[in-house]
This record gives structure tokens, C-alpha cells and sequence, in this order.
């Protein structure tokens, strides 16, 4: 709550540091060429607004930074990925989606916060900080209730696009073992799904293809993620991959979209050498909407994944079956482009 | 009862009394709203007819179009009022409804001990209310100010004793709010966000974790509170449609909504100017609500301070009237009114609790009385301003055509008049039936098409010819300076053959049609005694209010310029010292090729101020005219790094850009 509205109060700031850098890149640009052209004299419409006080809001006359098309995000915040206009253009840009996890026995918070910055046209390089929170009822059984919260597994990446409009993306993404991976309650590790991270270095690729239609667009896509392997406590998260689709509709600022993901592991997680209860495929429906500005662009979105091929043993002292229907997931995010 | 808890009660209704006047005191200020005039207009036609308005009798470009008059109830009430106390007696009944309102409020806070709630709604309110008087216009949205006060009061009561009762009046206040303004969908929004709240809280409030204060009393279970809740949403939707326009009334919101919405083709959204963002508004001309970021500020501290005594129907509450303020400035003071109260609830019992946990007795002392102080101080700002203001029983200078109206009226026959789409409303209400203007601001009648066009013809007044070609003008009446936008189609009609000027003071103009005027005289401009004259009939009108003279003349010299007679604009500005008029007259010397006398002037703002960006734009002009383009560029990089939404600057950057490629 706190987050939005500050949010909302800062985005003057941003905005007028943006403007003021484009407009001194552009009056630069004009001194070179000026340069260039041996001093011709540049031309100005000799029309002078006899306007000398500010009774009246004026019209305003918004530069546009935004383009059709997929953000360049890569940072999902726990099922949540941006789809819609976003914004670019600015000397670098800044996602951040806040995401509620919802568990049967609690929830996890993440804020997932990207700066990324394009260099040139082709690349895009950035690094991304999750804060996590996560909070469990019942803990093991016990009357008591656990949580654990902090800055997670950092992460950087690397963006290439290709095609004559940029539409194809490569991301390749390396996360960094920064979370605490043996945080324990009670002299008893926490389980590795309660960590802030593995504490191993994790990796992912993202292949996007966008296609633009006057309409609104379509992505499509597919990932594959190495979560670290076995670390030293023994624990263990298997590789998974994804294959994805989304289209989104352009209503005026609004962009609607609708997604539908399907995920696979390839294996069985393990906490200290036990197996651990996990559905190895889901599928996810993913509604979404984006309301953006030239500056500002805002997102919310629902995720709810099915899964099945329901393998390992079950976590902890609770025997719990697993359901079809899967945690669901809400988020909430912006993204600004400034100066 | 003892007499401690009588001390209390009567300090208790002291401090109502204290926050009722101060909110009162903000609205005194005289109508400046162009609505206002069609409003009454309504009213005087509906008791004529002895019926209701189905359709628009007004205007010319909505004549006959279906008009959903959901205000129906409120223009019948300021004409009853107009008609017994005139504009007066209407801006007094604003104020009243104000204090009416924040005494409404001040009962929907709890007064308890241990808690400085009221205290800080006090406080709250009237700094709101003031920082956003500019928006407290006799208008329909007083009424809205006051049943939200009713709503959030009624829905506290249930929230804090259970007893159903308190739902019970809302349907009716619905019933009531529907019939007077497009905003009634506020009603159901706001029993809706406690409904989701109560629902929230029975799913899962009683786990541990839940991040949010309860939301009501202990007597009533929570699924009952919800139900109960629910049961008021829907009769609430229903009482929506009891209207004369049925549904098409109810979903009128929907559509005024729309209109606020930003895009890149809504000219709606970005050409009114109550419509534009307060960020815009603020990027471009400084703007009176360069507060709201900060009040945004302060709602996020207040959540944070807050923690887990924050009830989510509150949350909902302000992040829905803090995205509805984001959108359009006009929504800037429903967010303030309802945020005041719930930021007091927030805050309040932390403050009370840090004073005296830290300092004890002495330390509550010093803060009633600081708090007292800075209730003193808005107070008086809110006195200041209000005594600066002119007359209430006439409308706010430059805001209606009141002159030319005036002589329109005197003529004779009929006929259609062109006008600002703020000064219709003002027409209507002086001309019709004998003569009706082309637009006003109900601009729900108009497409976004016909609006476009409407306004290309101030932007590009070439295009006025062919327009009267196929309407048929008689007559135009047009600001001059406020707004500003008109200055080149007035050019172009004073250098019209087929047109000619009948009155100007300087900040309107009436111009009438050659072959329909020829008994009528021209008011002549180019000679010096026309300026003086015109200057001895302001001097007369103005007198005792000498903001407003200067004002006006102001605007008179800004005629002369932009009809390029810059000795008479010149001879308009003599003896007046104010930093708009040096500014004026500094682009006026730039306009008539004088570049020395502009650039000294010029030279002299920036020596007042650094940063004056119009010194900034006028020097970067001159350096440019003079080829010495390096300069030039230097001084717009300046204006632009100080205000990098300046109009002026931007588009002068803009031209530079095309004439560099």
C-alpha cells in the first residue's frame, strides 16, 4: 500500500529527471550539428506566446518513450510475466512486481526489482534484486508460526535481440547464491522451499518471439532453468522448462491479456537427500492488465496453475495430498523509464 | 454525568464547531465555474416547462440530441436559491454544505481516549481543503463531498457498533445523490469497498497473518457484517437507477470515466483542463496542485505508521480516490476528503501514543499546542485568500463574458453566437431563447470528433472560415487571456473583412457579422484615446481590487500584441511594476523587432529571478534571431533543465529540431 502510493508521489520526480535529460541530449545533438554545419544559424519560428502567467493549466504535449510490444522483462515475478506496452526509452529502466504466493499453510511475498539498460539497439543488460518474505501457520504441526524474509538470490542478465524489428529475444540470466540457503528454526533447518535460496549459482534461458498486430500482440515462448542442482547441505532442485503463449488486446491505454504456460520438471526436488512431493507438469492460465502512460506503465495479474504426475514423498511431519489446483498467484507491478 | 466528561463533550463539540468553519471559510470564494451558468439555466427551463429536460434546448452543435440531465435535482435547488439570494447566497450555501460535510466527518471519527484522531482531521481537512480550493466551485460535487461524508460516517457507525440501522439510509441517500450528480456511482464504490473488506476479513481474517485491523465490532459475526453489507451494495445499485433516466442515468458514471482516461487520441482527456493528470497540470504550467505528490507522500506514511491498525475498506478507499485523483485533477479534492479523515484514524492514536510514551504530560501539551498553531495558520491563510477575493454576488473576473452578453442583449433580432466552450454556459443563461451559443461545457453531448474540430479552429483559425461557412454565425464572443488559446482566432477575425469588433475590455471580445451589424458602431482600437478609454472604464470597474486591475489591463496590452498594435500594448502596461507586466512587455518589444529594449528586459527578469524560464525562452529567442545560435541553444538547455515541461520551451526545441534537419 505504502509502495503504491509513494510510488505514485514520486513519479513527478522521475518524470521531470527523464524529461530534463532527454531535452539536454536533444539541445546537445543540435550544438553538434550546429557544429557540423559550420555555424549555419538555426531557424526559429519568430511567434512568441504572449502568455506570462500560469492562471490556467495549458495543454500538455506528451514525447512518447513507449512502443508496442512486450517489455523486455525477464524477471517473472513468481508466475507473473509483463506483457503489454511497458516502457522504454530512458537512460535505463525499472520493473519492479510485487507478487502474493498463496499457500495452503501461508505465503510468500516477493518484490522482484530489475534495472536493465539497453546497449544499442540489439543488446539489453541488467540485474535484478528479489526481496523475499515468506510465512508459514502451523509449522510442522507445532502451535507456532514461522517466517523468513530478505534479500534472495541476486541475479544478472543479458539480453540479445534479433530480427529486423527486434521481435525475437535471447535472455540467458545467472542468479547468484546471495539468499540464505540454511536458515533454520529451533536448531532445525528450514526446509529448502522456506529458504531465501540454495545457496548455488542457478541459471536460465528465455526465448521470446512477439508478433505486433495492430489489434494488440501475441508472445510466444519457451524457458529452460537449471535451479542450482545439489547443494552442499544436500539438497536438491531439478532443471524444469516451460513453453508459453500470451496475447494481449490494446484498448486505449489498457492492455488485457491472457496467458497460458506449461511447465515440467525434470526430476524430484530433495531436502537433506529426501524426496520431496512435487506435481512434475502444470499448466497455468494467466490473466493480466496493463494500464500504461508515455512514462508509466502498471500491471496486475492473476496466475492459476493445475499441475499433475504428482511424484516424491511429502514434506515434513503433515502428509497432505496434493490437489490439482495449484497455489494461485497475484502480483502487481510498474515499470518506469527515466531520464 | 460528571462534569470532566461535560468539559470533554463541550471541547468535543468546540472542535466541530472550529473544523465546520474552517471548512466553510475555504469555499468563500466567488463562482468561477462556467458550469454553474448552464445549471441555472436548466433549472429556469425546467420550471418554465413545468417539466423535465430530455433533450438539449441550449446549444447549437447538441440541439435536440438526447441530454441525460442526472443533475436535474441540483439545478432546480440553485435556482430556487439564485432566485431568492442570487450568486451570493449560492456560494454561502456551498460553504455550508462544507462545514456541513467536515462536521460529518468529524462524527465518523471516534472520539476516544488515547487517540488524537479529531485532532488530526482538524488539521487534515482544512489544509486539504485548502491547499485544493481552487476545486471547491459551486458545483454539483459539494453535494457529492457532503453524501460521502453521510456514507463513510454511516458505514463507520456499523463498522464500530454492528447495528444495522446504520445501512438502512443509504439506499434513500442514494436515491437522492443520483438524481443531482454523475458521481453517484461513488455511493455503491464506497459500500462496495467495505463489502470486499468484510468478505476479505470473514475468509481470512482470523489467521494471524492477517496484515489488516479488524474491520468491525465483536457483536456482529463476520459473515453477517458481510452479508448485511452485500445487501446494501445491491439496493444501493438499484436506488442508482430510480432516476428519471433509468439506466442510461446510471451508467452515465461509466462514460464520464472514460473521458478521463489518458490516450494519445482522447481529447477529452487531454484538452479540459480539470480533466488533465495534477502531474501533467503541474509539468506544464506549474500548476496550483503541485501538493498532490506530496499529499501522496504522506497517505504512504501514514499506511506505514499505521501497520497492522490499518483496516483494508480504508486501504481500498484510498488507493481507488488516490488512482481516481491520479487520473483527473478535478478528483484531487474527493481524495483529500475522504483521505483526511482516514489519515487522522491512521495516525491519531501513534501520535498520541509517541507523545506520551516519550514525553510523558508535558509532551501531549506541546503537541495539542503545536497542532493548534498550525491550525491557526491555515486558518488564517484561508482568511487571506478569502478576503482577496472579489465580490461574491458577482461571478470571479474574466471567467463569463459578462460585457459582451450585455450588449448582445441590447441588440436586436437573433442568432446563433460562437463562443469559448466556457463562456456557453453563461450565454445560455443571459441569451437564450434569442440567441444560443455553439457550445458549453457539457461536453457529454459532444463526440470527440466535433470537439476535436472545435478546438483546431482556435489552433488553426484559418479553418474558421469555412466552419461559419456552413453554420451560419451572427456573433463570436471569445477570451482573450484566460485562457489564452483564442489570442490567434481573434487576430484573424479583427483582420476579417466580414467581421467586426463590437466590444472589448481587453479580456473578452464581441465580434458580429458585417452585413447584420450596420447599425451598429465598431469600437475602434488603433488610436491612443481607444486604449485610454478603455483603460478609464476598468480603472472605474476594478476599482478598490487592484490585483484585478492589473489583471485586466494585463490583458488588454496582451490584445493590443496580439493584434500587433505594440504602442497601444505599451501605453496599456505604463506604471504597472509587476513582474508579469515586464515580461509582457519584454516579448512585446521582441514582437515589434525592438531586440535591445527585449533583451535588457529580458536580462532584468533573470537578474529578479535565476530561474524565471520565461526570461529564459525570451533570451533564447533573441540569441536565435540574432544567428547566435550557441547562445541561444545555452539558454534553452537552461529554461529546459529548470522546467522540463514548459510549453513554450519544448515546442521551441521542437522547431529548432526540424529546422536543424
Amino acid at each position: 500500500m505504502a509502495c503504491i502510493l509513494l510510488a505514485g508521489g514520486s513519479f513527478p520526480f522521475f518524470a521531470a529527471q527523464r524529461a530534463a535529460g532527454r531535452n539536454a541530449a536533444r539541445v546537445a545533438r543540435l550544438q553538434s550539428s550546429l557544429r557540423r554545419s559550420d555555424g549555419r544559424a538555426l531557424i526559429a519560428d519568430s511567434a512568441l506566446s504572449l502568455r506570462v502567467s500560469n492562471l490556467d493549466g495549458l495543454l500538455a504535449s506528451w514525447e512518447t518513450i513507449g512502443g508496442c510490444g512486450a517489455g523486455s522483462s525477464t524477471g517473472s515475478g513468481g508466475g507473473i510475466k509483463w506483457i503489454g506496452r511497458s516502457v522504454t526509452g530512458g537512460a535505463f529502466q525499472l520493473q519492479t512486481i510485487g507478487t502474493y504466493l498463496h499457500l495452503q499453510d501461508g505465503y510468500n511475498l516477493t518484490q522482484f526489482t530489475q534495472i536493465s539498460r539497453d546497449l544499442g539497439e540489439k543488446w539489453n543488460l541488467g540485474f535484478g534484486v528479489p526481496l523475499l518474505y515468506k510465512y508459514y501457520r502451523d509449522y510442522r504441526g507445532r502451535p507456532a508460526d514461522i517466517s523468513n524474509g530478505g534479500v534472495g538470490d541476486l541475479a544478472a542478465f543479458l539480453t540479445r535481440r534479433f530480427g529486423e524489428i527486434n521481435d525475437t529475444s535471447l535472455t540467458l540470466l545467472v542468479g547468484f547464491p546471495t539468499g540464505v540457503h540454511d536458515a533454520s528454526y529451533k536448531n532445525d533447518l528450514l526446509t529448502q522451499e522456506k529458504q531465501l535460496g540454495l545457496g548455488r549459482f542457478t541459471g536460465s534461458a528465455t526465448l521470446d518471439h512477439t508478433f505486433d498486430q495492430t489489434w494488440g500482440l501475441i508472445v510466444v515462448g519457451s524457458s529452460f532453468a537449471y535451479r542450482g542442482g545439489e547443494n552442499s547441505l544436500g539438497s536438491y532442485r531439478a532443471p524444469s522448462g516451460a513453453v508459453y503463449g500470451y496475447s494481449g488486446y490494446f484498448m486505449g491505454p489498457w492492455v488485457p491479456s491472457l496467458g497460458l504456460s506449461l511447465q515440467h520438471f525434470f526430476g524430484v526436488d530433495r531436502d537433506r537427500g529426501l524426496n520431496q512431493q512435487v506435481l512434475l507438469w502444470s499448466v497455468a492460465g494467466t490473466f493480466e492488465l496493463e494500464w500504461s502512460t508515455d512514462w508509466l506503465a502498471i500491471l496486475g495479474g492473476v496466475s492459476l496453475p493445475l499441475g499433475w504426475d504428482e511424484r516424491g514423498y511429502v514434506d515434513g511431519a503433515t502428509s497432505k495430498h496434493s490437489s490439482t489446483i495449484q497455489p494461485w498467484t497475484v502480483g502487481i507491478g510498474f515499470t518506469v523509464s527515466p531520464f | 454525568m460528571t462534569p470532566r466528561s461535560d468539559r470533554l463533550r463541550l471541547r468535543s463539540l468546540a472542535l466541530g464547531c472550529v473544523l465546520a468553519c474552517g471548512a466553510a471559510l475555504t469555499g468563500l470564494s466567488p463562482s468561477a465555474d462556467g458550469d454553474i451558468w448552464w445549471h441555472l439555466a436548466a433549472g429556469r427551463e425546467m420550471v418554465a416547462r413545468g417539466a423535465l429536460l430530455f433533450a438539449d434546448p441550449f446549444s447549437v452543435s447538441a440541439a435536440g440530441r438526447t441530454w441525460v440531465d442526472v443533475h436535474w435535482l441540483f439545478q432546480l435547488a440553485v435556482f430556487g436559491l439564485h432566485r431568492a439570494f442570487g450568486l451570493a447566497g449560492l456560494v454561502w450555501a456551498k460553504c455550508a454544505l462544507l462545514g456541513l460535510g467536515a462536521w460529518l466527518l468529524y462524527l465518523a471519527v471516534e472520539q476516544r481516549r488515547g487517540s488524537w484522531a479529531r485532532g488530526v482531521l482538524l488539521t487534515s481537512l482544512v489544509g486539504g481543503l485548502l491547499a485544493a480550493r481552487s476545486l471547491l466551485l459551486v458545483r454539483p460535487v459539494i453535494g457529492t463531498l457532503v453524501l460521502l461524508a453521510f456514507y463513510f460516517l454511516q458505514l463507520e457507525r456499523f463498522g464500530r457498533d454492528g447495528r444495522v440501522r446504520n445501512l438502512w439510509p443509504l439506499p434513500l441517500a442514494q436515491v437522492l445523490w443520483a438524481n443531482f450528480q454523475g458521481l453517484s456511482a461513488l455511493g455503491p464504490a464506497l459500500v462496495g469497498a467495505y463489502a470486499v473488506a468484510a468478505i476479505a476479513w470473514t475468509v481470512g481474517g482470523a489467521a494471524r497473518s492477517w496484515p489488516f485491523a479488524p474491520e468491525g465490532a465483536v457483536s456482529l459475526q463476520p459473515w453477517k457484517r458481510a452479508r448485511w453489507l452485500v445487501a446494501t451494495l445491491v439496493a444501493c445499485g438499484v436506488a442508482t437507477l430510480v432516476t428519471p433516466f433509468g439506466l442510461r442515468g446510471a451508467t452515465l458514471p461509466a462514460l464520464l470515466l472514460g473521458r478521463l482516461l489518458p490516450g494519445e487520441h482522447d481529447v477529452f482527456a487531454r484538452n479540459v483542463a480539470e480533466n488533465l493528470s495534477p502531474f501533467v497540470l503541474e509539468g506544464v504550467s506549474g500548476g496550483e496542485l503541485w501538493h498532490f505528490k506530496w499529499s501522496l507522500a504522506l497517505f504512504a506514511a501514514s499506511a506505514l505508521i499505521a501497520g497492522r491498525h490499518f483496516k483494508l475498506s480504508h486501504a481500498l478507499l484510498l488507493l481507488g480516490l488516490a488512482g481516481l485523483a491520479a487520473l483527473s485533477n478535478r478528483n484531487v479534492l474527493l481524495f483529500y476528503w475522504l483521505g483526511a479523515p482516514i489519515l487522522a484514524l491512521n495516525v491519531g492514536p501513534a501520535l498520541w501514543r509517541a507523545a506520551a510514551r516519550r514525553f510523558r504530560h508535558r509532551g501531549l501539551q506541546i503537541a495539542a499546542a503545536l497542532n493548534a498553531l498550525l491550525v491557526g495558520a491555515l486558518f488564517s491563510t484561508a482568511a487571506v485568500a478569502a478576503a482577496r477575493e472579489s465580490r461574491l454576488a458577482e461571478p470571479s473576473p474574466f471567467r463569463v463574458p459578462a460585457m459582451s452578453a450585455r450588449r448582445l442583449a441590447a441588440l436586436p433580432g437573433d442568432g446563433k453566437v460562437f463562443c469559448a466552450d466556457h463562456h456557453g454556459g453563461y450565454l445560455i443563461w443571459q441569451l437564450y431563447p434569442r440567441f444560443r451559443p455553439y457550445i458549453d461545457t457539457r461536453l457529454v453531448l459532444r463526440t470527440a470528433d466535433e470537439y476535436a474540430t472545435y478546438l483546431r479552429l482556435a489552433d488553426e483559425p484559418e479553418r474558421f472560415d469555412a466552419f461559419q461557412a456552413r453554420h451560419g454565425f451572427a456573433y463570436v464572443v471569445l477570451p482573450v487571456l484566460f485562457p489564452e488559446r483564442y489570442q490567434r482566432l481573434i487576430a484573424h477575425l479583427y483582420q476579417s473583412a466580414e467581421w467586426k469588433l463590437l466590444y472589448t475590455d481587453g479580456s473578452e471580445v464581441l465580434f458580429g457579422r458585417r452585413d447584420l451589424t450596420r447599425d451598429v458602431a465598431e469600437q475602434p482600437l488603433t488610436e491612443a484615446s481607444d486604449t485610454e478609454r478603455t483603460l478609464a472604464e476598468l480603472r472605474q470597474r476594478y476599482d478598490g481590487l487592484p490585483k484585478v486591475h492589473a489583471a485586466a489591463r494585463l490583458s488588454l496590452a496582451t490584445l493590443h500584441g496580439a493584434l500587433g498594435q505594440f504602442d497601444s500594448a505599451r501605453r496599456a502596461l505604463a506604471g504597472l511594476d509587476t513582474p508579469e507586466a515586464r515580461a509582457l512587455s519584454a516579448r512585446l518589444h521582441f514582437a515589434a523587432g525592438e531586440l535591445d529594449a527585449a533583451q535588457q528586459m529580458a536580462r532584468q527578469g533573470l537578474a529578479w529571478d535565476h530561474d524565471d524560464v520565461r526570461s529564459l525562452n525570451l533570451m533564447a529567442l533573441i540569441a536565435l534571431r540574432r544567428g547566435e545560435a550557441n547562445q541561444g541553444l545555452g539558454f534553452l538547455r537552461r529554461a529546459l533543465s529548470v522546467r522540463p515541461f514548459d510549453p513554450e520551451a519544448t515546442q521551441l526545441l521542437a522547431k529548432l529540431e526540424e529546422s536543424g534537419q
